[in-house]
């Protein structure tokens, strides 16, 4: 390096012969100073470049725990911790790695994802920065009692201290100081013991186990099945056809109506019933059709017959009883063609009876209450002024159908209601009593009560539209053909029935699963069955532990011996961790530590919610948060932006004034030549 | 439809955080390699901070030149301040201009009131 002209190695101004002295070396002077002066102004604003980048690194951080907050699972359904060899692989970049001491015991190292670490040796964890050394005096944290290293990611990591090799003595601050016996780690639901870390080699490493969440709300089975016993029914059809001469009546036009009306209804039962229908008539050996036919050729005379037929395997019901109508309807054409000849069909009737059987029917899994309805009668009369037409009787119960459904559509019937009113038609039936009265010839009063049960499958207005059809054909057979009427004068109807009263069962309603307002607890039984003792939060990395607010270097406490004055360092450190407590630390989510927390108040001014009042947030108070932090380090960033620019321009001016200094001491001269001549 | 096309200088958009702390981290460790040169020239000229003060400022040098020397150091000082800022500003209207072309903008509609011809 070039010295200045002039200017001697010696350190001492006064040695310089004032008549040796130039206006040169003042003007170099000069330039040392502005250098002097440049020199300052760098280094400010490599402090604020720093202090930003730190505020950045901190910010960053904190995103990254909220980030954990927002995102991380913390119910594990499988373990992700890893024991390799003497290494466990933790989530989130942490690691713990073991070696013999050459002492008998292990010594440990604790890394993040950035290379910090805690290492363990001689009783003493001692926090290392990434690439740097430290004193273990100067830094390290004494091994006295049970503490627990809460990562930032919340995972606990549990030092079992053993007993002192001398118990501590306050007096000097000595002894106290104990082996590490056992390492629990916990994170949630997932949790690892390391036994024996004293004895190098009876040391276990166990391997990670999840284990199920104990307080999970127990969920309550929303329906349940009970067993439906459906007493033997017919499936009926009645039809007047006055006097029909055409065959095709039977299999075309009445076999068509059996089939289309109960098609449907067999179709509507569940799978559970069908399959518990068709099982039934395969034990009973078949199931039976009857056909009867009124013909009114000649004399009146009935013809009926019942058909027997039996399930193929791999049928379903509605094939097996779609093929029933089939070939009974041909097979009574022919019968009764053979049996009459010429033909004048007054009415044709079926019934199809299902045998009794029972299935299981699903229901609400609540509380059921079971209530009343009341009966209700329905009655309706019309004039028909001696209308001479038996059409007239379909007429009537058409009206009274319409009056019936509208009484039910007034109820307003619940869907418990409705079912309730279905079985009540199913066990009991419903009856509708139908009178008419005649002016033809002799005065003839004609009245007739029918009787039906619903069939299951069936819906309530099927089943009514069902009976007045049937009733109206079945009074119409009755006193055109059974009676012999002939020619009619209808002077006027009358109908009258009830709609029976029924029981109905109520279920309570489904309870709604709450939200849960705590996140499910799944602490690890290590966890719960361990202390977690003297607590200390990691604040950045692996090196840098907050302990009571405070980092653990700068942990003080009163000396013991001498109340005015404070202790601080390593035997401030051993005062703080010479008592064992029985902290618990109780999160699942990310936490604040101290310096964050500070940061955020004073530096950033950001506000942010906080129910906890300690930094412990939630994961919705995270989510708030990082908002506002990813937009302080956007403001950060551009910050950083000029000043890095500045700095630039700074190191430019710098180096020029450097350059002029140190290499080229002539352009000195000349560049000031101009300045030299003014101060001459 | 018209439609409105902008030009974006790539080269001026925000960068994000992680580039710009690392940029800024570069320059201050070249900054801190000039500042020790500085430092050890110093050290090796026998000089430091005060007593070059007390150099420039003591009687060898007539009045006349201190008091030049002294507007000479002023001049250079606001000179390399005003330097500075003027950096300053620049960058930031590339960062505001940047951020600007960076946020959506609301598109204005066309109003769909007619205007009145005067005619009714």
């Amino acid at each position: 390096m070039n010295n200045v002209n002039g200017v001697s190695t010696t350190n001492d101004i006064k040695t310089l012969n004032p008549a040796d002295m130039s206006q040169q070396d003042f003007i170099a002077a000069v330039y040392l100073e502005r250098g002097e002066m440049l020199d300052s102004e760098v280094r400010r604003i490599i402090g604020e470049i720093d202090k930003s980048n730190q505020y950045i690194d901190t910010i960053n951080k904190l995103i990254g725990k909220a980030n954990v907050a927002e995102y991380g699972s913390t119910h594990y359904s499988s373990t992700t911790w890893q024991v390799k060899g003497k290494n466990v692989v933790l989530d989130n970049g942490y690691g713990l790695n073991f070696q013999p001491d050459g002492k008998g015991g292990n010594t440990f190292t604790l890394l993040d994802g950035d290379g910090n670490q805690l290492i363990y040796q001689n009783q003493t964890l001692i926090p290392v920065p990434a690439g740097a050394t430290v004193d273990a005096l100067e830094v390290g944290i004494p091994v006295m009692n049970d503490m627990t290293y809460i990562l930032n990611d919340g995972t606990e990591i549990t030092f079992k201290a053993g007993a002192p090799d001398k118990a501590f003595n306050s007096s000097d601050f000595s002894g106290g100081m104990a082996d590490i016996t056992s390492i629990i780690i916990t994170r949630d639901n997932q949790g690892m013991k390391i036994s024996d870390v004293n004895v190098a080699g009876s040391m276990t490493i166990g391997s990670p186990t999840i284990e199920t969440p104990t307080d999970v709300a127990v969920s309550q089975p929303t329906t349940t099945t009970q067993t439906v016993n459906v007493p033997a029914n017919t499936l009926p059809m009645y039809e007047h056809y006055d006097e029909n001469e055409n065959y095709d009546t039977i299999d075309v036009v009445h076999g068509e109506r059996v089939s289309s009306t109960w098609k449907g209804v067999i179709q509507n039962k569940s799978p559970a019933e069908q399959a518990a229908i068709l099982a039934k008539i395969k034990s009973d050996g078949g199931l039976s059709i009857y056909w009867e036919l009124g013909d009114a050729d000649n004399t009146n005379e009935i013809y009926h017959k019942t058909f027997d037929y039996e399930p193929y395997a791999n049928e379903t019901l509605p094939q097996f009883i779609g093929r029933v109508v089939n070939s009974s309807k041909t097979d009574f054409r022919n019968y009764v063609h053979a049996e009459e000849g010429d033909i004048e069909i007054e009415y044709i009737q079926t019934d199809i009876h299902f045998p009794a059987y029972s299935y299981q029917e699903v229901i609400p899994g609540t509380s059921k209450t079971t209530k009343q309805f009341s009966s209700s009668s329905i009655n309706e009369s019309r004039d028909f002024y001696e209308s001479e037409n038996y059409g007239s009787i379909k007429a009537f119960t058409d009206d009274y159908l319409l009056k019936l459904k509208s009484e039910l559509t007034k109820k307003d019937l619940s869907d418990e209601q409705i079912k309730g009113l279905e079985k009540e038609l199913q066990t009991n039936g419903y009856t509708l009593n139908l009178n008419l009265k005649d002016t033809d010839g002799e005065d003839n009063s004609y009245g007739r009560n029918y009787s039906y049960k619903m069939v299951p499958g069936e819906s309530v207005d099927g089943f009514f539209e069902r009976v007045m059809d049937h009733s109206a054909a079945k009074l119409r057979s009755w006193i055109n053909y059974h009676m012999d009427e002939g020619a009619i004068n209808i002077e006027s109807m009358s109908a009258s029935s009830t709609i029976p009263g029924f029981s109905y069962d109520q279920f309570a309603p489904v309870p709604q699963a709450a939200p849960n307002a705590n996140r499910p607890n799944n602490r690890h039984s290590l966890d719960v069955n361990n202390h977690d003792g003297h607590i200390l939060y990691e604040a950045g990395g692996m090196h840098q532990w907050e302990y009571d607010g405070r980092g653990t270097q700068a942990i003080s406490k009163a000396n013991p011996n001498d109340s005015s004055n404070q202790v601080s360092g390593f035997f401030g450190r051993k005062l703080a961790f010479s008592q064992s407590v029985n902290d618990e630390f109780s999160g699942t989510t990310p936490f604040m530590t101290q310096k964050e927390k500070e940061l955020l108040s004073n530096i950033l001014r950001i506000t942010y919610p906080d129910a906890s009042g300690s930094g412990r947030l939630t994961p919705e108070e995270w989510v708030t948060l990082k908002k506002s932090l990813i937009n302080a380090r956007d403001n950060l960033n551009g910050n950083s932006q000029i000043q890095t620019v500045q700095l630039q321009r700074a190191m430019q001016t710098y180096n020029q004034n450097f350059e002029a200094m140190s290499n080229a001491q002539q352009k000195i001269y000349s560049l000031l030549r101009d300045i030299i001549s003014n101060v001459k | 439809m018209a439609l409105k096309l902008r030009l974006v200088d790539v080269t001026k958009l925000q960068k994000t955080n992680y580039l710009t702390s690392e940029a800024s981290k570069a320059a201050v460790r070249e900054a801190k390699v000039l500042l020790d040169k500085q430092e050890e020239f110093m050290k090796n000229g026998g000089m430091d901070r005060q007593k070059l003060r007390a150099f420039i400022n003591s009687d060898f040098w007539t009045s006349r030149q201190k008091q030049k020397a002294r507007e000479e150091l002023l001049n250079f000082h606001n000179e390399f301040k005003s330097n500075m800022a003027n950096e300053a500003t620049a960058k930031r209207k590339e960062l505001n201009s940047a951020s600007r072309l960076l946020s959506q903008r609301k598109v204005k509609k066309a109003s769909t009131v007619k205007k009145r011809s005067g005619y009714v």
